[in-house]
Parts: C-alpha cells; sequence; structure tokens
C-alpha cells in the first residue's frame, strides 16, 4: 500500500476547452513549490493529479497544497489493489486506524467508480465493504449514517487501482497564477495590502507590486519589511516585481503647500497616478489595493471616490467588504501576518494632519492640487522609481 | 570601518578594527586548535589562552583564575546573576537598578518568589541615591550597571559597593561594565563580585565576551558541559576570539576618549545633552534632545548625509514602550521620541565628530518647520 496525495480541481474542470492549459499550469505550479518537499512525483489521471506522499515531508506538503491556488481539495489516500477482498482488508484497516474502537460512531462509505467496467456497482461495493466494517466491530458501537457520518470512508475505484481515504480538506479554491492576467498592487506593508495581493493571485491573476517610499523621513526599515511581504508572496507566485517609488518629495510639497485636512487623499491621488504609470510598464490590466470600507478614517466612500477617480486603469479591491478578522485569518494563512505586524515607521506623524478629511469632495482636492507642480513631480518620482525582481 | 560614512553608534556595537581583524584571520587558521587537547598543537593553543586570561586579570586588576571568557554580555550578565543569586539556595534580598540593560533587567525578573527585589533610590538624573541606601533592606545581591547605555550616566559603583559591603560583608555585587570596558578608568574589583564585559563594543567581533567572577563562588552555572572556564562557560574555547578580544582591548585602552562638546559654532540654537550638569558621563555615550524633532527622523535625515547614530538603545528603538533610563530622567513618551544617541569610539578623529556635529544641527533646524 502507497500513499498519494489526490488533489482535486474542480473549477478548472468547469472551463471546457481551456482545461489542458489549466491543468499544465496548476501541474507547473504544484511541481514548483512542492521541489522544497522532496520534489514528490506528480502525476495527471482521471481529472485530478497525485502527488506521492512521503511522511517525512508530509505536513509540509500539505501546508504547501492547501494554499496553491487552483486546488479545491485534497485527501491522503491510500492506494492499493482494487479486487473486494484486498478492499476489505485495507478499508478496515483505515477505518480503524481513524476510529479509536470504544467510542460510537456514524459511519459511511462513498464508492466512485471512475472505471465502468468494474464488475461491481458502486453501491454494491459500499454495501459489502459497509458489512464488513459492521462485522468487525464491537457490537452495537457503531451505525450506519449516509446523511450525517463522523466517518466517511472514500473507495475511488480506478482502472487498475483504488485509493481509500477518510478526510477531504477544502484548499484554497481558485484558479491557478498567471491564468487570468496582471495587476499591480498598492504593497504598504501593513497587513491588508499582501492579503488583497493574495487574494488576486488566488483568482488566478499574477501580482506585481509597487511600494511609495519616504526614505528620507522613515528609513529603508519600511522597504525592508515590503521587500520580504512580496518575496513571501512570490512563494506563491514565482518572478514577480517590487517597485520601490520616492514619495518624500511629493509627501512635503503637499504637507508645505495644500490644505492638511486633505492631505491624506492627495498622497494617495499621487500614488495611484504614479502606479498606473507603473503598471503600464509591466503589461498590468489593473490596480490592486487592500482599502476596505471604514476600516481608518480616511477610508470612506467618499474618500475613495476622489482617488479612484484619478486613474483610467480599474482598481480591484478585494478587501472592500471584508472584515478585519477575516483579513488578518488570512494573512495568518499566507504567513505575511507576522511580518506585517513587526514594527517599522510606516508612516511619519509629519505628514498626518490632526484631522484628516473623511468626505472629499474632487473639486476641492483639484483645487488644492493647483499648489502643486503635479507633473513634475510625479515624472520625478517615477524616473528615481527602482525596480528589484523577487523569485 | 567602512570608507566615506562617519559612525556614531558605538555603543549598540562597533566593527572590528583593521589590525583586530587581521590577527583574527591569521589566528583562525593558525590557532584554532582545541585548548583542552595534549598534543603540542593544543598545549600551544592552551598557554596562549593562559596569556589571554593573564591580559584581562591584569587590566581588570583581579585574579587570573577570576576571569572567565564567555560569548558575550547577555551570556555574561545571565551566568553572573546566577552565581550570585545560587550562593543562596533559599533566596534572600537583591537590591536592583531600575536602569539596567535588558540582558540584566531581563534575568531579574524572571527569579523565583524567594527573592525580594528592591530597587535602588536614585535621583533626577538616574544616579543611585548613596545616602538612600542604608534605608533598604540588608542586600544578599545587588545587581547595577556601570555605564548607562543610553544616556552614559557612570554608576558611583565603589560608594555603592562600600554600602553594601557595610551593610552586608559577605553581599554578592555584580556589575555590568559592558559600556565603560576599555573607555573608562575601571572601578576597584576588589569589593565586587562579579563583573561583566564584551567584546563588540571595544571593536572585538560580536561573540566574545567575559566575565570577572570571583574564584570563591560555588560552581552554580546556566549550561553544563565538559568543565571549561572552570565549569561556568563549558563548551570549546574560541581561542581566535578571546585573542581578539584581547588585541581589541590592548588596542583601546591606548586611546583617549575625549568628551565632544556640542557647542554652537555660530551663536545659533543646537541640541542640548541630556546630562546633569554636576553628573559623572562617559565621554563615549550622549544623549541629545533634539525636540520638537523626532529623533528617529533625524537619523534617518542623517542617515542620507552618511552619519550614523542610534535613537534610544538599538536593543530597544524598535519597541514603542519607554525605556527604564528615560523614565527613571522624568522623559515621557514624546521627549523620549525626540532624542538621538550620539555614541563614540575613543580616538575618533575629533573633525569628523565636528563635521557630523555642523551637518546634525543644520538637518535639525530644517526638520524643526516640519514639528
Ligand atoms: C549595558 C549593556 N549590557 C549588556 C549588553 C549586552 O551585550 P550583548 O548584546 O552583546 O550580549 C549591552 C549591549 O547591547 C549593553 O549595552
Amino acid at each position: 500500500m502507497t500513499g498519494m496525495w489526490i488533489i482535486r480541481y474542480a473549477e478548472i474542470a468547469l472551463k471546457g476547452g481551456n482545461r489542458a492549459f489549466f491543468e499544465h499550469a496548476l501541474l507547473r505550479d504544484i511541481k514548483r513549490r512542492l521541489t522544497g518537499c522532496g520534489a514528490p512525483a506528480v502525476t495527471r489521471t482521471h481529472g485530478r493529479l497525485w502527488v506521492a506522499d512521503d511522511p517525512r515531508h508530509r505536513e509540509q506538503v500539505r501546508r504547501e497544497l492547501l494554499l496553491l491556488p487552483g486546488i479545491q481539495s485534497i485527501s491522503l489516500a491510500q492506494k492499493c489493489a482494487n479486487d473486494m477482498q484486498t478492499l476489505k482488508t485495507r478499508g478496515l484497516e483505515i477505518f480503524r486506524a481513524a476510529w479509536s474502537g470504544d467510542e460510537p460512531a456514524r459511519f459511511r462509505i462513498t464508492t466512485r467508480r471512475a472505471d465502468k467496467r468494474y464488475p461491481m456497482r458502486s453501491e454494491e461495493v459500499s454495501r459489502e465493504l459497509g458489512a464488513h466494517i459492521l462485522q468487525n466491530a464491537p457490537d452495537g458501537l457503531l451505525s450506519v449514517s449516509l446523511g450525517d457520518p463522523e466517518l466517511n470512508l472514500h473507495v475511488e475505484i480506478h482502472g487498475e487501482f483504488a485509493a481509500i481515504y477518510l478526510v477531504v480538506e477544502p484548499a484554497a479554491g481558485g484558479l491557478p497564477i498567471g491564468t487570468g492576467g496582471k495587476v499591480m498592487c498598492l504593497l504598504s506593508g501593513g497587513i491588508d495590502s499582501p492579503v488583497a495581493a493574495w487574494q488576486m493571485m488566488r483568482r488566478g491573476c499574477k501580482v506585481h507590486h509597487v511600494f511609495f517610499e519616504n526614505r528620507t523621513f522613515l528609513g529603508r526599515g519600511a522597504f525592508d519589511k515590503v521587500e520580504r511581504l512580496s518575496q513571501r508572496l512570490a512563494h506563491f507566485q514565482g518572478k514577480s516585481t517590487l517597485t520601490a517609488v520616492p514619495f518624500s518629495d511629493i509627501q512635503v510639497a503637499i504637507r508645505d503647500k495644500c490644505e492638511p485636512r486633505n492631505r491624506v487623499v492627495l498622497y494617495r491621488r499621487f500614488m495611484y497616478r504614479i502606479a498606473e504609470r507603473i503598471m503600464r510598464r509591466h503589461r498590468c490590466l489593473g490596480l490592486v489595493t487592500g482599502e476596505n470600507i471604514g476600516q481608518v478614517a480616511s477610508q470612506t466612500l467618499e474618500n475613495l471616490r476622489a482617488v479612484d477617480i484619478t486613474v483610467e486603469a480599474p482598481v480591484y479591491r478585494p478587501l472592500l467588504c471584508m472584515d478585519k478578522v477575516q483579513i488578518i485569518e488570512i494573512a495568518r494563512q499566507i504567513g505575511t501576518f507576522e511580518t506585517s505586524i513587526e514594527e517599522a515607521q510606516d508612516c511619519c506623524s509629519v505628514f498626518l494632519p490632526k484631522h484628516p478629511e473623511t468626505r472629499a469632495r474632487i473639486e476641492n482636492m483639484e483645487a488644492d492640487e493647483v499648489h502643486l507642480d503635479v507633473a513634475a513631480l510625479e515624472q520625478q518620482a517615477i524616473e528615481a522609481a527602482e525596480s528589484i525582481t523577487l523569485s | 570601518m567602512r570608507e566615506g560614512i562617519v559612525y556614531l553608534d558605538h555603543a549598540a556595537t562597533s566593527p572590528v578594527c583593521a589590525e583586530v581583524a587581521e590577527h583574527l584571520a591569521r589566528d583562525l587558521v593558525e590557532l584554532g586548535w582545541n585548548t583542552g587537547t595534549r598534543y603540542e598543537l593544543g598545549l600551544t593553543a592552551r598557554k596562549a589562552l593562559d596569556v589571554c586570561r593573564e591580559q584581562v586579570a591584569h587590566y581588570l586588576g583581579c585574579e587570573t583564575d577570576a576571569v572567565i571568557f564567555t560569548s558575550g554580555g547577555t551570556e555574561s550578565n545571565n551566568i553572573g546573576l546566577r552565581a550570585c543569586c545560587g550562593q543562596l539556595p533559599g533566596g534572600g534580598v537583591l537590591w536592583n537598578s531600575a536602569t539596567t540593560h535588558p540582558s540584566l533587567a531581563g534575568p531579574v525578573e524572571t527569579l523565583d518568589s524567594q527573592w525580594e527585589v528592591v530597587p535602588m533610590p536614585v535621583g533626577p538624573w538616574g544616579a543611585v541615591d548613596v545616602d538612600g541606601l542604608a534605608e533598604l533592606p540588608t542586600p544578599d545581591v545587588v545587581v547595577l550597571e556601570w555605564v548607562n547605555n543610553e544616556v552614559g550616566l557612570v554608576q558611583p559603583v565603589d560608594d555603592i559597593a562600600a554600602a553594601a559591603v557595610a551593610a552586608n560583608p559577605e553581599v554578592c555585587i555584580l556589575v555590568d561594565g559592558a559600556q565603560g570596558v576599555g573607555k573608562l578608568p575601571l572601578p576597584d574589583m576588589a569589593s565586587l563580585t562579579v563583573f561583566t564585559f564584551v567584546g563588540h563594543k571595544i571593536a572585538a567581533p560580536a561573540g566574545i565576551g567575559g566575565m570577572m567572577l570571583k574564584p570563591s563562588l560555588k560552581l552554580t552555572p546556566l549550561t553544563r558541559g565538559g568543565g571549561q572556564e572552570r565549569g561556568w562557560r563549558p563548551g570549546t574555547v574560541p581561542l581566535p576570539l578571546i585573542r581578539a578580544f584581547c588585541n581589541a582591548l590592548e588596542h583601546i585602552t591606548a586611546l583617549e576618549a575625549a568628551p565632544f562638546g556640542f557647542e554652537s559654532f555660530d551663536g545659533g540654537d543646537v541640541p542640548a545633552p541630556i546630562q546633569d550638569p554636576g553628573g559623572s558621563y562617559s565621554p563615549c555615550i550622549t544623549l541629545l534632545n533634539v525636540a520638537p524633532v523626532e529623533g528617529e527622523v533625524l537619523q534617518h535625515h542623517l542617515e542620507e548625509a552618511g552619519i550614523f547614530l542610534g535613537t534610544g538603545s538599538a536593543c530597544s528603538s524598535a519597541k514603542k514602550s519607554l525605556s527604564p533610563i528615560h523614565k527613571a530622567i522624568g522623559m515621557d513618551a514624546k521627549a523620549s521620541r525626540c532624542t538621538v544617541r550620539w555614541s563614540t569610539f575613543p580616538g575618533q578623529d575629533p573633525a569628523e565628530l565636528d563635521q557630523a556635529w555642523r551637518v546634525l544641527v543644520k538637518q535639525w533646524r530644517e526638520l524643526k518647520r516640519f514639528f
């Protein structure tokens, strides 16, 4: 008997004509992500992918697979011969390994016959295997429950073998990265923006990053953090870029020349416009932010509109309506949380007004920007921007 | 030292100087033998180790046997506290300094409840009020730092030790010497039980430190092993690092630590040292009040000019909590944020310091408008 991970990818299967393309992308991602876990063999048959199990790497492989966009669910199965006698012996073994044998339990068998030439029908296999398990259990402890089982022993019958398992673990879902086009994420170093990037990656997008850096006032600590965050995201998506745009001069100009209450919205208008230009260089199809309605006082619909209006590109905000606890939960799962909460100066009291605008009006913002040489400030920042490649 | 920068964060650490590095590179290859072996190479190494121990003992003014080498200040402080408190298994009274480095404050905090930890009274600038010590319960252990790593304050170690010994002749006294060794005239070792030091503050590599530990103490080590360093710090002895430490010590003691004036060069406003005008301070560490400018903002502006200095202590500057010494001298969170720590190495070029000071003042004046 050998262990195998069964990898299901329901959503790709729906994609009809593109199926081979998606499967290929997923296969490539799995192989890449598992090179650090003993590079197990990965094979494709019967509308699933199969990864050889090696107990020494099992937990690491599980963690990787659960966070791999495009995978619907995984199961650690035992592979064995598919004759009824073997199914009984192995099935009972696997069942007994999961059930203590002295507590009552409801169970069922779920058989799926991929090979329709198999001499028994699925229900017959289930019935016979179920009866075998009942016979071998102490009287009265086990009961069959088709609708609400505590233990569900799955048997998949394939041409030359069967796979038996108890647990189906839901994975990240979504689509393989790279099958959905490229976007550019405004990464800040906080908890939210890496999660926003991940949400896009989960739907198949490749995400490049842009970071606005006030190095003069805040030093390199924030960039260091953002670099590590984007490195972590590159673990999922492979090669991508991080562009650092110097932002000190723009912040100083806004601080010196504009209404204090408008500052935060004005900073973001500059960020959006610059990000849009950098996005074009990387042939991305839209911007991504971690904005979330009401999360901070300045993230109101009015303020978002006053920022959004500055760009033509679509701005995707996958966290817009999520709650902070949900966002933190995902940040923990994808391993960005710990880095995000490290203390680093990410905004300086020098640049924050006492009373930031919460209901920005577009006319007011435009009127205030007249005090600035917007084009020159943006051009300088873009020329001084530096990109690094992550992989 | 890297060319083209002015490094003013020696209280955090000092890069290894070229002479020490050169010797070390050679020793790593030529003297990397196990000092515990009996063949000729090992015996040579053992002799070199003895020479080092004598050299440090001579510098400190203590018995050769009292010198123990460790991995650094943190380890020395932990071993030292265990040694002092370990002499009294039933616990007792510990006079504590409220302003010690976390490597000493940490182990004191985790002492069991048999120990009554009483803070020593301090004056408005953080110096221990020696007269006030008479009011405290009789001490079994006294813990303090010699030179504070954040404000450069020098504690009256000899007077404190005398007061403690007067109260209890058997008292164990532990002094953290990390920031003073090689830079200031030493306190009297005779009445101290443990005196700790660390290499990377005197331009030896990080990873080597040591302590004076009275040979009469009953062995209560932190770690158990092969019995090296009289059993206090078992593990194969890193002879090349110990030699580097001794080289660095020889090097630094030949240099003079001169205070810097922080004076106005044009009659205009300049940041002021946060110091008791009548107090005793290390010439190598000065905390400057840069209010209203935030220390970290000034730090990053200076960084762009190739000048590197600290805010608060390197170990705690990323934390938002107020450091104990800042609290002790009456600073609040805002005042504490508006400081930078200027820390130099003995013999550092006065022209370089002067130039850095001018840049600092200029930047500070320009930044004031933002706050
Ligand atoms: C006063 C003091 N004690 C102890 C230490 C600890 O030294 P290390 O961090 O090398 O263990 C330091 C340095 O950081 C220090 O300044």
